[in-house]
């Protein structure tokens, strides 16, 4: 644009009389930029210029190319087609004024033109061919907007017709601009199973404006055109057309997102569960330990009650030839040698006590056995109402030969424990851990000396939360280190002691798992406590 | 009567009686309009800000006539008894016609002038 060039709207006024131009003029030069011809063919040159006029006021007889062919020419020039144009013309006849406007012509003034009048009609026109540009620059601001975003976006009115959809809408579900619009939304995008439902939301909508799905993020399985099911993050917003309810949605394709998150899940599953291999690896030795020693005396006290059936088999026999005949001191004899009274009086003191040891070390065993069993076959992969306390002691009887030379474990259990709204497989695997953590704080404390440290376990409950706290005498964790003890990776075990898991796996266990908290901290005699916080109901049947 | 001269009619008594009423009252109207408040100034232009004047109307008669007067009147004040007034009153007439080509044929020949009378 040269230096003169003006802002102003500029007007085209077309008239072979010089003094018919310089009346307009007077009327419209204060507001508008003028130029003006004298010839249809000047007229048609200057319509073509850069900028084009923003309006044409143009009388229809003129020698040569009247008004009339003027127009023609100007609508049939696509770079002229849309400038508005108003007859001024003499021709006040009711036919003319009606072929005019036909023709495509905005506005007829007659002559002689009111100036008042001639104004407001000029302005009017502008500002409407205003309004229109603006109108077209936002749809097109709109359409580049819309073709640019990589979310799908769609609009459909209250009888779930497509009425547009963005490129992306064709990109992610497969079709053609053709196969959507003027189709139902739900028949293409919503799965069998989910249809009654969705038709149901959009009945509702329909009368309403209201529906399920309105003004919020929500994740939905979608179809694509070759019958594949994706997963979507819907978005959809209502529009007031014609007194109908119309929404607006834009969609995300999040299909590979999710199944990255389960894939990701199944990796933190599998590392739970080799924590929980490398746990059972780690206890085995103190485990078969643990066995070792009932097992032992359970084999002398088998060997003794061998013995001992082996004499009361040899006396009940001496006894029943005995009682078979009374007379025979030849056997009276034998039983007095071989079944003397004061061994006699021995097995009937030791046999019972050797059946009760025997008992009581097959009942260890068995509790070994089942503790084992419990923590490591992982049965249940969902929550349900379990015993915490239950949980625990079988952690603490498999971690028994690994603290019993460096702490003695207390339990400190609330009696009015509810059961709890959880994954008992997962929490073992945190109380394994914390359990430990604990014993080998004790292990490589410095204030380590001949007496055993302690190791705490507490619960309580506090309303609807339950909290399991361990502690321990040991050296307590560093204010520094704090934040970052639930980091994954994040250890202060030498090299090869710890590969940083164990308490990355108890945060996501209690925090992301169960919705609970885990928070360190120290005792006020020393040592480390980490408290494990959990609600008690499950948070689906409040 | 405009419509009427063109295509070869005479128009009524009536109507001439009424367009001199109307001119009476044009005349009066013209007559009572207030005095333009923009002072011109006479003041002479130098060749240089003639050029310069020139090159602006050039450009305003093809983009804003009715700047384009207000600027040719200033100059034909401003080049009054000079050696270039005969050329701006010819430019003043064509563009009075909307003879815009004429116009700004007249500019350039007169810029050419001015600078042919330089070398």
């Amino acid at each position: 644009m040269s230096e003169f060039q003006s802002d102003r709207p500029k007007i085209l006024i077309v008239d072979d009389v010089a003094e018919n131009i310089h009346a307009l003029m007077s009327i419209l030069r204060d507001e508008f930029a003028i130029v003006a011809a004298t010839s249809g063919e000047k007229a048609l040159q200057l319509a073509a210029e850069t900028p084009p006029p923003d309006l044409v006021l143009l009388d229809i007889r003129m020698p040569g190319m009247d008004g009339y062919e003027v127009l023609g020419r100007l609508k049939n020039n696509p770079a002229t087609e849309s400038i508005p144009v108003i007859f001024i013309t003499a021709l006040n006849d009711e036919d003319n004024e009606a072929h005019g406007l036909d023709l495509g012509a905005v506005d007829y003034i007659t002559k002689p033109a009111h100036p008042a009048i001639t104004l407001l009609r000029v302005r009017h026109q502008i500002a409407l061919k205003k309004a229109q540009q603006q109108v077209r620059e936002s749809a097109e601001m709109l359409s580049a907007i819309t073709d640019a975003v990589q979310s799908a976006v769609f609009l459909i009115d209250d009888e779930d017709t497509i009425k547009f959809a963005n490129p992306a809408v064709q990109a992610l579900f497969g079709y053609t601009q053709n196969e959507l619009l003027g189709k139902k939304l739900h028949s293409l995008f919503v799965p069998e199973k989910d249809r009654d439902r969705a038709d149901v939301g959009m009945e509702a909508f329909k009368k309403t404006g209201e529906g399920p799905v309105l003004m919020k993020m929500q994740e939905l399985e979608a179809l694509h055109k070759d019958g594949k099911e994706l997963s979507i993050l819907l978005h959809v917003g209502r529009i007031r057309k014609n007194g109908r309810w119309w929404a607006a949605g834009s969609a995300i394709d999040i299909t590979e997102l999710r199944k990255a998150q389960s894939d990701l899940l199944k990796s933190q599953q599998e590392a739970i569960q080799a924590g929980r291999l490398a746990s059972i690896g780690f206890l085995a030795s103190g485990i078969a330990h643990e066995i070792n020693t009932p097992a032992q005396y359970l084999t002398n006290n088998l060997a003794f009650l061998g013995d001992s059936v082996d004499t009361l088999r040899l006396a009940l026999s001496t006894i029943q030839r005995i009682s078979e005949s009374p007379t025979d001191t030849e056997a009276i004899e034998a039983f007095k040698a071989e079944c003397p009274p004061d061994e006699m009086q021995f097995l009937l003191e030791e046999l019972p006590d050797a059946i009760s040891q025997s008992r009581a070390g097959i009942g260890h065993i068995a509790k070994i056995v089942q503790s084992m069993k419990d923590y490591s076959h992982s049965s249940r992969s969902g929550k349900q109402y379990e015993n915490l306390h239950k949980a625990l002691d079988s952690i603490i009887t498999i971690t028994h030969n690994a603290s019993k030379e460096v702490a003695s474990v207390i339990t400190d259990f609330d009696p009015n424990m509810p059961e709890v709204f959880c994954n008992i497989d997962e929490l073992r695997q945190v109380f394994l851990n914390l359990i430990m953590n604990a014993i080998q704080a004790l292990e490589t404390s410095k204030n380590r000396n001949k007496d055993l440290g302690k190791i705490t376990i507490s619960t309580q409950i506090h309303d609807d939360i339950v909290s399991v706290s361990f502690t321990d005498t040991g050296d307590g964790v560093p204010e520094e280190i704090r934040d970052r003890i639930f980091d994954p990776f994040f250890t202060t075990k030498e090299v090869g002691k710890g590969t940083g898991q164990g308490l990355n796996i108890c945060y996501d266990i209690i925090v992301n798992k169960h919705n609970g908290k885990i928070e360190v901290g120290n005792a006020p005699e020393a040592g480390a406590v980490f408290t494990v916080y959990l609600p008690v109901i499950n948070p689906a049947s409040k | 009567m405009d419509d009427q001269l063109k295509q070869g009619e005479r128009p009524a008594r009536e109507q001439f009686v009424l367009l001199g009423s109307l001119l009476k009252s044009v005349i009066r109207e013209i007559d009572e309009l207030p005095a333009p408040s923009v002072a011109v100034s006479t003041t002479p232009l130098t060749e240089d800000e003639l050029v310069s004047k020139l090159t602006q109307l050039s450009s305003l008669l093809e983009t804003d006539l009715g700047r384009a007067e207000t600027l040719l009147g200033m100059l034909c004040a401003q080049v009054a008894a000079s050696d270039f007034e005969d050329s701006i009153t010819a430019i003043a007439k064509a563009v009075d016609k909307f003879a815009i080509d004429d116009a700004q044929a007249l500019i350039s020949a007169l810029c050419e002038r001015m600078e042919n009378e330089n070398e």
